[in-house]
């Protein structure tokens, strides 16, 4: 697909009020430049969730087949009768329907016992680690889809390879070393005010390229000018309704957004997204299926509606929290802080079904489900085969085979 | 913008001697009533009898006066009120305030339409029977429309056509305009849909089915003013009153509100009925709608107990509560909405830790029987540091269920909380939490209190709280601060405070009953100005000189005020049938 | 006084602007021309001379009025009292000087969560800010927010925490590449155990206190937190380290090294005096000179201070928090103990268009009062009236052109004035300081 017809296409399309989702499968990186590489893993698309404070992976996907797991939670654990069976060892929460049925269709994928070594349960260190995928030294300034996003905007500098949605700032993962990937504040996207409407004509000839500009100023007119062309794009592509009904909540609105920007065409290759409350000490069961229904409604939404717009081979997404919970339940009918969990991942390049060992309760880590698979191989195979990028760790970490 | 003259007519007065209008709600039943002419689509009827005296005194009338002599408002005016009266006068040819009283004398209604773009008004007026007034007073107004181009005459042709003996149109594509309906009823409409409609439901009369009740019920036919809402259609219109509705789904709005205001939240329709008297304004709500199941739970039963205590003459407040927050907890999983729960959940563990684990938040949550009183009055410190900003103190008296067990779990549950308070508190540096009792006539009363702050630092608002707790006969008493715990107590000691008990069953006394003192609460808002301008300016961002007017125009409005009194009743089994009553008693300046 | 000017002859108003921006927060047509007029000498003496505040001018921000608002708890309060601070203009340079070390010794609300804390942190760096480096330093070593901010209450014999003496080192005293090592936070943590807050004071819990001596950049001789700092002090990193920070601050982000040398060597010859430091900054040539015009990238705060400031705008001091928020920099909530990183970081395209926005809706819809700020002017004199008091350094044809454009096709003068306000003020010259 040669670049130098997309852009006038795009323009008259937008001029005429056509729907741009016909044209998001067509041109699924509208937004290119010259010199940029023409593999075939440029339309690929990461997609991050974070589900912060620490989910419970035991209840989320929960090892029914073992007398432990209803030892070690005597009030927390799932009857065998409830879950949503993947077989006859583990079942999703009973929450997780609409995930359940993406199993079915071979488009979720469990890998078990994924956590960092360094055992560190502090929040913000386990954040940190997750971030830098660094487990040992001290915290770095970059983070490792800040790298992934450096690598996209060396190809394309005009670019804008990564977008956070939702919150007021971008997290450590997002920041790179010369790639400072914005943050959509709200599920609406990014916006020009009213008012300036009134200037429309000239606040893009302003932000012009002019030669011989010093370097602040030329750095500033380009993101001027990518900011302009980012909320024109963005606004357009919004307009569109989604073929999908997504729920009414701050997770469901942010993943329309992005299923709305992968659908569009506007060319971003990686999301982040977060969604906290997962720290459940207390009156886990409640707290816990909320917010797990949340993340369902959400995510089901979500892949149902890329699967409409058969781009669910071209969209991996990561679900991954700090750490996982205990395996034992504490006095308050809740669960601490603790070590290894399931990562979930979605889409349709991924081979479905569980990978790694499903944890035995019966040989724990100091009372946690242990670390079985380091989360640095988990990130590896999503940089490196799933966008043909460099790696950010340097260390060379196996874990089961995602892709291929 | 045709919305101009609607407003022209609707301000405004003069003097004819004309009988008084009807009350809205008390016309109602009669074959004229303004509200037949009400579009069937309309979602809002707002009916008024009120506006006779403000356009017949003008800027004259004490409460226009009062409002144009506080600082800043004349300047926060584009234009002196004189001066649009002036413009107006010259427009019309005549006094603006008696043109509009002689179109509106005998009432005037207006009607709200939902659409995608906002709300369109309709607006009904019926004018004085005086004739030759109201020709004078329509032909000033149609004359002043045609002569600046907002309007022209409609053939009478068409008029016929239409039904109506006269008409205007406004100006520009798509607008509706004036259609006088009979001799001194006049229809202004934004939109020709919404004036055919209004003229075709003239023509067949009656009142919408689901506003009878409330026009029947309201302020038993006396209004002064009356608003009416079809809430289903604002529902189903996309409005944003996602709050509102989920109001009965919320743990909050419930233990905050009380059953019966949380529950006008997804009511169908709602009315509110104003009585403006010379020394009382009351304000009828009125709900009504679908009912909720099982919700019943968070009402009384028919049988009640009497009220601890009654209201002492130094208490700021005093309130009668109704919170059955233990059929809340016992039924959280259908009373309360998915996205509360895990707030919900959260704040019943907090108490967990307090008490010792979940199983104990609910058995004490449960333990106290629904019906509270509840009593605010202000502190004498001096045992206790003086605050900074001193607050009054609030004191909870409920019966404990099954005293024997819950007597020893309340005053645990007190202990421990202040304890684990003051070990945060402690690891944060902050000053020490002690805790101690004092025995009065035997009893126990247990309170908490701050560590004083070091010499000259500041009294922080955490003094205002010095909280105390202590169950006497059975009847637990928890409050902000320990003196106020303690005087409660000796009250119900006392015995001489419990309310007689009616021989028979009475009529209901309400579910829930808030009265407030106005001047003791005036009082406190006038000792607090400066604060309270210099926090307007600081956290909301106003001028120094706005905050300072708004507050005294507040202070100068709540002075007028002796008592306020709020009761709420109602039920929502077999359908939603929900009422509120507020009373503002007035005192002369 | 000096009447020799440091710029040679002329003393034009891009150059009195450069001046009025970079010490202060800018100014408006009155302030500029009044400077042009009366010299750089003059000018300087009156900013480097006007740093306290005169509390009878807004008395609602001080003193015991001002206590009892802190009672509420309510960050907002504070935030708005130092905007108001700021936009008063009564103290620039002092503002000016705050806002560094607030983003220096980086400390937020967002754990400390206790506004008593913080407004005293402000007023430290306010008294402070402009006197002995030395003094400032151990001051904030022992402030309670800043002991809240890095754990010192955790900071104990056995199990030390080394949260503080690490950012003494990385951040406060010498720099990240300050020749340091691992080792010698791990001594310095335990010169600074027994350091925490009882009832919103520092105390020094002895029996926590880790007795033993400490060795610090090879040698010994370190028993307490003071010797410590001390030794910091002493480092030969810590005057390039503060140097650096002024003159990134005053003159451009990349200063070169001889100039931080030669004013490092200067601070500390001079009692490590930061007012009289600035000073020699702002009188040396590299100040005026090309390459420092218009090097820096202006901080959500500053460019929203400077906006209001140079067009006499009368905003709420509370709405100008918010936007700069918005745009990135909220007052008391820094992002982390690093600060903002500030440079480019401040603009990418989600905060590009946080800045256009605000200010569009600024110029065009609500606050800009066009003729109060650039005077009376037809549309053709528009561009030059609203140039002359925002991008007084001048504009090119490219975009004079568009104002031109911009201002034949409004529907008024006064629209003119408005529409060229709202390109000037989105033009990515003008967020350069």
């Amino acid at each position: 697909m040669k670049h130098g017809s997309q852009g006038p296409t795009r323009r008259s399309i937008l001029v005429n009020g056509v729907r741009l989702s016909a044209l998001g499968a067509l041109a699924p990186h509208a937004f290119t430049g010259p010199g940029r590489g023409d593999g075939a893993q440029d339309d690929r698309v990461l997609v991050v969730l974070q589900l912060t404070g620490g989910n419970d992976g035991l209840n989320t996907v929960a090892p029914h087949g073992q007398d432990a797991y209803y030892r070690l939670r005597p009030t927390l654990a799932h009857a065998p009768k409830s879950v949503h069976r993947l077989d006859e060892q583990v079942g999703l929460h009973p929450g997780l329907g609409r995930l359940a049925g993406l199993a079915k269709d071979g488009l979720l994928t469990v890998v078990h016992g994924v956590g960092h070594p360094a055992g560190d349960r502090s929040h913000f260190r386990s954040l940190e680690i997750w971030h830098t995928a660094e487990p040992y030294a001290p915290v770095g300034r970059v983070g490792w889809l800040g790298n992934l996003a450096d690598q996209l905007l060396a190809r394309d500098p005009g670019s804008l390879p990564a977008l956070s949605v939702g919150g007021r700032s971008s997290s450590l993962s997002m920041r790179g070393a010369r790639a400072t990937p914005p943050v959509v504040p709200d599920d609406r996207g990014f916006k020009l005010s009213h008012v300036s409407r009134q200037i429309g004509k000239e606040r893009g000839r302003i932000a012009q390229a002019r030669a011989g500009a010093p370097s602040e100023l030329d750095f500033m007119r380009r993101t001027a000018r990518i900011a302009y062309d980012a909320a024109e794009r963005m606004s357009a592509i919004t307009a569109q309704e989604p073929a999908v009904e997504y729920p009414n909540t701050s997770l469901g609105k942010e993943l329309r957004l992005v299923a709305q920007l992968v659908r569009g065409g506007f060319g971003t290759r990686i999301f982040h997204v977060s969604f906290g409350g997962f720290d459940t000490h207390a009156s886990q069961e409640s707290v816990h299926g909320a917010l797990l229904g949340r993340v369902d409604a959400a995510l089901g939404a979500f892949q149902r509606d890329l699967v409409a717009a058969g781009l669910h081979e071209r969209v991996t997404t990561l679900v991954f929290s700090e750490f996982g919970r205990r395996a034992r339940e504490n006095g308050s009918r809740g669960t601490d802080h603790g070590k290894g969990a399931p990562v979930l991942l979605l889409g349709g390049a991924l081979p479905g079904g569980q990978l790694g060992r499903v944890p035995d309760l019966a040989r724990l880590d100091d009372g946690d489900v242990p670390v079985d698979v380091d989360f640095r191989g988990v990130y590896r195979q999503l940089e490196e085969d799933w966008l043909g990028l460099k790696s950010f760790s340097k260390q060379r970490i196996d874990a089961p085979r995602l892709f291929g | 913008m045709p919305i101009r003259p609607a407003l022209l007519a609707a301000l405004a007065a003069a003097p004819a001697l004309a009988a008084p209008p009807q009350s809205p709600t008390s016309a109602s039943g009669t074959p004229d009533a303004l509200v037949r002419f009400a579009p069937d689509s309309a979602a809002v009827w707002i009916e008024s009898r009120a506006h006779g005296p403000l356009l017949e005194e003008g800027l004259e009338h004490p409460a226009v006066s009062a409002l144009l002599e506080l600082p800043g408002v004349r300047e926060s005016l584009d234009n002196p009120p004189e001066d649009v009266l002036l413009a107006g006068w010259s427009l019309l040819g005549a006094d603006p305030l008696e043109v509009a009283h002689d179109l509106t004398a005998d009432g005037v209604g207006v009607a709200f339409v939902l659409s995608r773009r906002g709300p369109r008004p309709v607006l009904v007026a019926r004018g004085t029977s005086d004739e030759d007034a109201y020709e004078d007073a329509l032909e000033a107004v149609t004359h002043a429309l045609v002569n600046i181009q907002l309007a022209k005459p409609v053939s009478a042709k068409r008029c016929k056509g239409l039904g109506v003996l006269e008409a205007w149109s406004f100006t520009g594509t798509r607008r509706a305009g004036l259609a006088r309906v009979d001799e001194r009823t006049l229809i202004v409409a934004q939109d020709p849909a919404d004036l055919e409609d209004a003229l075709e439901h003239g023509r067949r009369g009656g009142i919408p089915k689901d506003m009878v009740r409330h026009l029947q019920a309201a302020a038993h036919g006396e209004a002064d003013v009356f608003a009416w809402f079809d809430l289903d259609r604002f529902y189903e219109s996309g409005s944003d009153l996602d709050e509102f509705s989920a109001m009965p789904w919320d743990p909050g709005a419930q233990i905050f509100l009380g059953p019966v205001l949380s529950h006008f939240g997804g009511a169908s329709e709602a009315s509110v009925a104003l009585r403006l008297g010379g020394n009382a304004w009351t304000a009828e709500l009125l709900g009504t709608g679908r009912a909720r199941k099982g919700a019943d739970v968070l009402f009384p039963d028919e049988e009640r107990a009497d009220a601890l205590l009654q209201k002492l003459p130094s208490d700021l407040a005093y309130l009668e509560l109704h919170r059955d927050v233990g059929a809340l907890l016992a039924n959280r999983t259908d009373l309360v909405g998915a996205r509360k729960l895990p707030g919900l959940a959260e704040a019943v563990g907090n108490i967990g830790l307090l008490a010792g684990g979940p199983d104990a938040a609910d058995a004490l949550i449960a333990a106290l029987e629904p019906d509270w009183t509840v009593l605010v009055h202000p502190i004498e410190f001096g045992e206790t540091p003086t605050p900074d900003v001193p607050l009054p103190a609030l004191t909870l008296v409920a019966r404990l269920a099954d005293p024997e067990k819950n007597e020893a779990r309340f005053l645990q549950a007190f202990q421990s909380g202040a304890a684990l308070i003051g070990a945060d508190r402690a690891q944060k540096g902050e000053p020490n939490v002690l805790l101690g009792v004092e025995m009065m006539s035997g009893i126990p009363v247990y309170k908490a209190t701050l560590d004083p702050p070091g010499e000259g630092a500041a009294v922080d608002l955490a003094y205002n709280l010095s909280p105390g707790c202590c169950v006497i006969d059975g009847v637990a008493v928890l409050g902000t601060h320990y003196r106020a715990v303690r005087s409660a107590a000796e009250r119900l000691r006392g015995g001489h405070d419990h309310a007689p008990k009616p021989a028979a069953p009475g009529p209901r006394r309400g579910i829930d009953r808030v009265a407030i003192d106005g001047p003791a609460f005036t009082e406190l808002l006038a000792q607090n100005r400066e604060l309270l301008t210099t926090r307007a300016v600081l956290v909301e961002g106003k001028p120094r000189d706005r905050a300072e007017a708004e507050f005294d125009l507040v202070l100068a409005l709540a002075k007028r005020i002796g008592r306020i009194e709020l009761t709420t009743d109602g039920t929502v089994r077999p359908a939603r049938n929900l009422s509120a009553r507020l009373t503002v008693e007035l005192v002369d300046r | 006084m000096r009447h020799t000017s440091t710029a040679g002859a002329s003393f034009d108003a891009a150059d009195a602007h450069h001046v009025l921006r970079r010490v202060g927060f800018g100014a408006d047509a009155d302030r500029v021309e009044r400077a042009v007029d009366e010299g750089l000498d003059a000018t300087l003496d009156q900013l480097l001379g006007a740093t306290s505040h005169d509390p009878a001018e807004t008395p609602h921000l001080f003193g015991d009025g001002f206590d009892r608002i802190l009672s509420l708890g309510d960050l907002t309060a504070l935030q708005s009292r130092w905007m108001a601070l700021l936009l008063g203009n009564g103290a620039p340079l002092l503002e000016r000087v705050t806002l560094m070390w607030h983003d220096h010794f980086a400390t937020s609300n967002a754990k400390v969560g206790d506004v008593r804390l913080m407004h005293r942190q402000n007023e430290l760096l306010r008294d402070r800010g402009l006197g002995d480096f030395r003094a400032l330093l151990h001051a904030m070593a022992k402030d309670p927010a800043m002991l809240v901010w890095l754990d010192g209450n955790q900071n104990r014999v056995g199990s030390p925490n080394e949260n503080f003496a690490r950012e003494v080192m990385e951040l406060f005293g010498l720099g990240i590449e300050g020749g340091y090592t691992e080792g010698d936070i791990q001594e310095a943590a335990r010169a600074f155990s027994g350091w925490g807050v009882q009832g919103r004071k520092f105390v020094f819990r002895e029996e926590h206190h880790d007795r033993g001596e400490k060795r610090l950049f090879g040698r010994g001789g370190v028993r307490s937190g003071e010797d410590a700092i001390d030794r910091v002090l002493a480092h030969p990193a810590c005057p390039r380290w503060i140097a650096r920070r002024l003159l990134e601050e005053f003159v451009s982000p990349e200063p070169e090294a001889e100039l931080v040398a030669r004013h490092a060597r200067a601070l500390a010859a001079d009692d490590w005096h930061v007012g009289r430091a600035i000073e020699r900054i702002v009188r040396d040539p590299a100040f005026l000179a090309p390459s420092a015009r218009r090097a820096r990238i202006a901080g959500p705060v500053e460019l929203v201070a400077r906006t209001l400031i140079s067009t006499r705008a009368d905003v709420a001091p509370l709405d100008a928090v918010r936007a700069a928020g918005v745009m990135g920099q909220t007052l008391f909530l820094p992002p982390s103990v690093k600060g903002w990183d500030g440079g480019r970081t401040w603009i990418d395209p989600g905060t590009w268009l946080a800045r256009h926005n605000w200010l569009t809706e600024f110029a065009l819809a609500d606050g800009l009062d066009g003729s109060a700020a650039f005077g009376r002017t037809d549309r053709a004199g528009a561009p030059d009236a609203v140039a002359r008091v925002l991008l007084p350094d001048g504009i090119d044809d490219e975009m004079r052109a568009s104002l031109e454009r911009a201002a034949r096709s409004a529907h008024s003068d006064g629209h003119a004035v408005h529409r060229v306000a709202a390109l000037v003020l989105t033009s990515p010259e003008y967020h350069l300081a």
